[in-house]
């Protein structure tokens, strides 16, 4: 039966989700590559992958933070907050390298004390430029890009030619083409699978050898199509936020829980990761430098771009006709913060109902967002 | 429970900034009335460039620190918070978000609230240049979106490697290049590099002056305290380039020197000499200088005044004029590597005859406060320093506890104290 | 019969309604946290009020932060919904109800046909809720039904400026220890009840009419510095406990008449 296949497929996407350093700990001994993690957003992962190294883009565990408490104040964010923690407790030392790209104050820090904390690890932080206007922006995107494919290479032993960049664009082209078509099947078909396990399929993408994840992804696409689930009842809601890390599976869970439907979103595990592609003609780092300065959803970490983030989000929710949207609020975010008066204010001239939910790394509260989530649904109805 | 009996004994040149800084806000509106383009600004003191095209300059720190000492910051606040900004944010930018929230309307004004100090004029040029933290960015954003106005993000490079530094004031010199051109295109003038020379010597002299007379502070007692070099502090950030400032630095210094002929000291009996990190709790800035003070404990130094405002006045050369502020912006303890820092510090701590180490949390403010524990436990690694850490934030008192700093502050004197006696077993 | 029993975080209430639409009994029980007991003592006693049988219930809803967690009731809302529909019931053209619980507090906005159109909820501190006040009353030694009419008394209210409970705790003991008035101190703690529940409003904006609601309301010092916080009067039922209870009621009878849409 089609339902055993796909969830012999999810199983294996569920694996690497639930346990990832573990698993790649294990990846590592058995296939001895090098592997380098990146920060989430911004960072071009196919220079590691033309490398011959294995990228993973590094995800929040649910770990309860113990020695980090020592490195590091509480009032940061999740993601930061449990990297320095999993780090110092050595469970990242499968990793040979780690890149944080330039996004804001928090993962800065983060890159900072893990530098110096993991010594056998080669930390690189790569300064893109932050101001999408000024002059040369482009030539110092590149400038930077090159310097840290340099970088990769002698970590690496061996060089990024122009060639082998271009072959992994291409192959991060073609998953990304099949994350946007899973996109698609589930915008077509909501009641396909649960929000949480779409999400499962992103985030293993970034845990795990691109092509082996485009071809499990194949071929569940493949079992998928031509499935008639029942048709959704229930709220349509758009789901917008979380621009580093995963919302926890619980509250989309919660979220399905209390009669709404995730029709679209703008997670960073979700739509940011795979909605555009880079080029595959001329020079790969320019393809890769205009993939984020031109080619970028709306992001708050970046200055100057051509659209607001919160008009962005009005039209993304307008377009596919949700009732309402969910802004999910990593809490101590401050890019998502600072856009969160003008999200409020954009959605509210709209007419689209929405809730605003601060998420934490410590599951706080469940109950609370639930009654939170079940009042905003009643409030649709 | 302590009975505060001794007060700090406050240098009475610090007490002069006051006035200097009401009349700047005053001078600002003047200015803005006669037409005059208005900036906006936050962060690292680049936009002195735009005292030099003659357009009056609104520090947020400035304006909102000034505030905040006065306990006149919480409208801003308010204002912030009411359209939705979180209190986990910056407070600096939240409260200046919030000034304009006011300054549009968007927010009424209580009529009994001053609002000289808190209505202030729209600018028509917004200018971020936070050092070492991300959140500027927004922030510009942000307000560049309220007021409908261009904005210019300054992007002084984060030095992962010491050689970095060349590089990053090479590129700063570039940023201010395009910063000037900016200039020229909104008050439709050719940039007067005449007078930014000018100002830049007067800038030299302030800022040399300062940090003569906060080295002098090495003194045993020493004759001066953090708390003074913060209250005087806008001298070199919000006021730099204006007129009064190298003359109320000479003042200070003056009477530093005298101090130390007569062997006075800014708490009356030094027993324990300490370092301050973090930006303090502007609210409660009197109230911690006489705690410290009665617990014969002299802060004679502090990250935010001594390694953040113009850390190079040595390499100012007023005919290098974007050269000279490239490396007092580039150079920031903030922008710096863990390893810099703690060496930069180690330094300090042995030049200034450090005891022991207070970390204010500032709560909000994650470029400051990041890499506080690693510090503590370094200095007490290398030096054998005592740390602690107290609640605060820079302008939001609501993360200030008396009680908490009372308790931790004998905490960290009795550890010193401790440690003196094992040494002379 | 509709019923609506409100289960709380330390008081369980039920409310029946009768077939004219009057509240034919209510019960308001102390219990343990989210205590499945108080909550079937509430419904038992307000049945035997209203001379009823288990048996005689038609349609019960559960609200309130147990709703999900005991055996009983046919549907579960939550407190925001029943919150605006009790207190619209009680003050039809209510716009903007202020709910300060035990352990939480929110606010909800309505519009003018009473649909709620946003909502604000504070239940991750204690700070401005009931068991702030309780907190400080016991730092004092002050018995908590007197300390609203206390703080009215005062001269001169001290400033609490601290968000968290724990060190606005330790700032009352700091201001007695300075020699401030036990009137002072009072006055100071609702001053700070009042500005925590003012930026809560001010999420959701205020229009008026404005309804308190829940154990709080009783208390005359909150209720007087919200008003002159926000500026308007504050319409307190006489029983601002059983709000929830009443909307959860109303909504059971509407699940009686047929009036929900599936």
């Amino acid at each position: 039966m089609p339902r055993s296949k796909i969830n012999d497929i999810m199983d294996r996407f569920r694996e690497i989700v639930d346990k990832p350093y573990e698993k790649l700990k294990q990846w590592k001994e058995a296939n001895k590559k090098k592997i380098v993690g990146c920060s989430p957003m911004h960072f071009p992962e196919e220079m590691i992958h033309a490398a011959g190294m294995l990228p993973v883009v590094l995800q929040e565990t649910d770990e309860t933070i113990t020695t980090g408490f020592s490195y590091l104040y509480p009032f940061f964010c999740g993601i930061t907050r449990n990297l320095i923690d999993i780090g110092v407790k050595g469970q990242l030392s499968f990793l040979d390298g780690l890149i944080y790209a330039d996004i804001c104050v928090q993962n800065r820090t983060a890159a900072s004390i893990l530098r110096q904390n993991l010594p056998a690890i080669h930390v690189e932080f790569a300064q893109l430029p932050s101001s999408f206007t000024r002059k040369g922006v482009m030539e110092n995107t590149v400038k930077e890009l090159d310097r840290i494919k340099a970088s990769l290479e002698k970590l690496a032993g061996r060089k990024i030619d122009d060639k082998s960049l271009k072959q992994s664009i291409a192959v991060y082209n073609k998953n990304r083409s099949l994350l946007r078509r899973l996109h698609d099947l589930h915008k077509a078909n909501l009641r396909l699978l649960p929000y949480r396990d779409i999400q499962v399929i992103v985030q293993s993408s970034m845990l795990m050898p691109k092509e082996e994840h485009t071809e499990l992804l194949e071929k569940l696409l493949a079992e998928m199509e031509g499935i008639k689930p029942p048709s959704a009842k229930g709220n349509k809601l758009f789901l917008s936020g979380h621009l580093c890390q995963s919302p926890k599976a619980d509250i989309l869970d919660l979220i399905e829980g209390v009669g709404g439907i995730v029709v679209d979103d703008d997670l960073y595990t979700g739509y940011r990761y795979y909605a555009v592609d880079a080029e595959m003609n001329g020079s790969p780092v320019e393809a890769l430098a205009k993939r984020h300065l031109e080619k970028s959803l709306p992001v708050p970490t970046r200055t100057g771009l051509p659209m607001r983030w919160e008009k962005y989000l009005v039209e993304r929710v307008k377009a596919c006709r949700a009732q309402g949207a969910v802004v999910l609020l990593v809490k101590f975010c401050e890019p998502h913060l600072f856009y969160y008066p003008f999200i409020k204010d954009a959605l509210a001239e709209a007419g689209i109902p929405h809730i605003m939910v601060e998420t934490e790394h410590e599951v706080v509260s469940l109950e609370g967002v639930r009654t939170r989530l079940q009042a905003f649904i009643e409030m649709l109805k | 429970m302590v009975t505060q009996v001794k007060k700090a004994n406050k240098l009475s040149s610090a007490s002069l900034i006051g006035q200097m800084m009401t009349a700047s806000f005053a001078d600002i509106k003047r200015q803005a009335a006669e037409g005059k383009k208005v900036v906006w600004a936050n962060g690292l003191p680049v936009y002195v460039l735009a005292r030099a095209a003659d357009m009056p300059v609104l520090h947020a720190e400035g304006l909102i620190a000034g505030l905040a000492a006065k306990r006149l910051e919480k409208p801003f606040q308010d204002a912030a918070e009411a359209f939705g900004l979180l209190p986990d944010t910056c407070s600096y930018a939240r409260s200046f978000i919030g000034a304009a929230r006011i300054t549009r309307g968007d927010y009424r004004l209580d009529p009994s609230m001053n609002q000289d100090l808190l209505l202030m004029p729209r600018p028509s040029l917004y200018v971020n240049s936070a050092g070492g933290c991300g959140t500027g960015r927004p922030w510009g954003e942000a307000m560049a979106t309220l007021f409908n106005v261009p904005v210019y993000h300054f992007e002084p490079r984060f030095l992962w490697h010491e050689s970095d530094l060349k590089d990053s004031v090479a590129d700063f010199v570039r940023q201010e290049q395009e910063f000037i051109s900016l200039l020229e295109r909104i008050t439709g003038k050719p940039y007067d590099w005449d007078r930014l020379k000018e100002l830049l010597v007067e800038v030299k002299r302030a800022v040399t002056l300062r940090n003569e007379a906060m080295k002098l502070c090495q003194h045993i007692p020493s004759p001066a305290s953090f708390f003074d070099w913060a209250t005087n502090i806008a001298a070199v950030a919000h006021l730099i380039g204006l007129p009064g400032t190298g003359d109320l630095l000479q003042k200070t210094k003056d009477e530093v020197e005298q101090r130390i002929a007569k062997g006075v000291g800014a708490v009356a009996n030094e027993k324990y000499r300490l370092y301050w990190d973090g930006i303090l709790t502007w609210g409660k800035i009197g109230v911690l200088a006489n705690k410290f003070a009665a617990m014969d404990a002299c802060v004679v130094a502090g990250a935010y005044t001594h390694l953040v405002w113009w850390p190079r006045p040595e390499l100012i050369d007023p005919e290098k004029p974007l050269e000279s502020i490239a490396y007092n912006c580039c150079d920031v303890v903030l922008l710096r590597s863990y390893e810099h820092r703690i060496k930069v510090l180690s330094d300090f701590c042995r030049e200034y005859s450090i005891d022991g180490l207070v970390v204010s949390e500032t709560q909000t403010c994650r470029a400051f406060n990041s890499h506080a524990f690693m510090i503590m436990d370094g200095l007490a690694r290398k030096l054998g320093i005592p740390a602690v850490t107290i609640g605060g934030d820079s302008c939001d008192i609501r993360f200030y506890s008396d009680a908490q700093v009372d308790t931790r502050l004998q905490a960290l004197l009795e550890t010193i104290e401790a440690r003196r006696k094992v040494r002379h077993i | 019969m509709a019923v609506g029993v409100d289960i709380g975080s330390l008081t369980a209430k039920t409310v029946v309604m009768d077939s004219d639409c009057h509240i034919a009994s209510y019960r308001v029980i102390q219990g343990k946290i989210v205590d499945e007991a108080a909550g079937i003592a509430s419904l038992n006693q307000a049945l035997a009020d209203a001379h009823l049988t288990q048996a005689e219930i038609g349609f019960l809803i559960t609200t309130g932060y147990g709703r999900n967690m005991v055996s009983f009731g046919h549907k579960s809302i939550t407190e925001i919904s029943c919150h605006a529909r009790g207190a619209q019931f009680l003050f039809p053209g209510v716009r903007t109800v202020i709910d300060i619980g035990g352990q939480d507090s929110k606010v909800i906005s309505l519009n003018g046909t009473g649909s709620i159109i946003n909502f604000a909820m504070n239940d991750k501190c204690a700070a401005g809720t009931g068991r702030f006040l309780e907190v400080m009353a016991h730092a004092l030694e002050v018995p908590i039904e007197e300390m609203g009419a206390l703080s009215l008394e005062a001269k001169s209210p001290a400033t609490i400026s601290s968000i968290c409970t724990v060190f606005a705790e330790s700032e009352v003991i700091s201001l007695t220890a300075q020699g401030r008035t036990k009137l002072d101190i009072i006055a100071g703690i609702h001053e700070a009840i009042g500005r925590r529940m003012h930026s809560l409003v001010n999420h959701v904006g205020m229009t008026p009419p404005v309804v308190m609601s829940g154990g709080v309301a009783k208390n005359v010092g909150v209720v007087h510095v919200l008003e002159k916080l926000l500026e308007t009067e504050i319409i307190v039922p006489p029983e601002p406990q059983i709000v929830g209870a009443l909307g959860a009621a109303l909504f059971a009878r509407d699940e009686l008449k047929g009036k929900v849409k599936a």
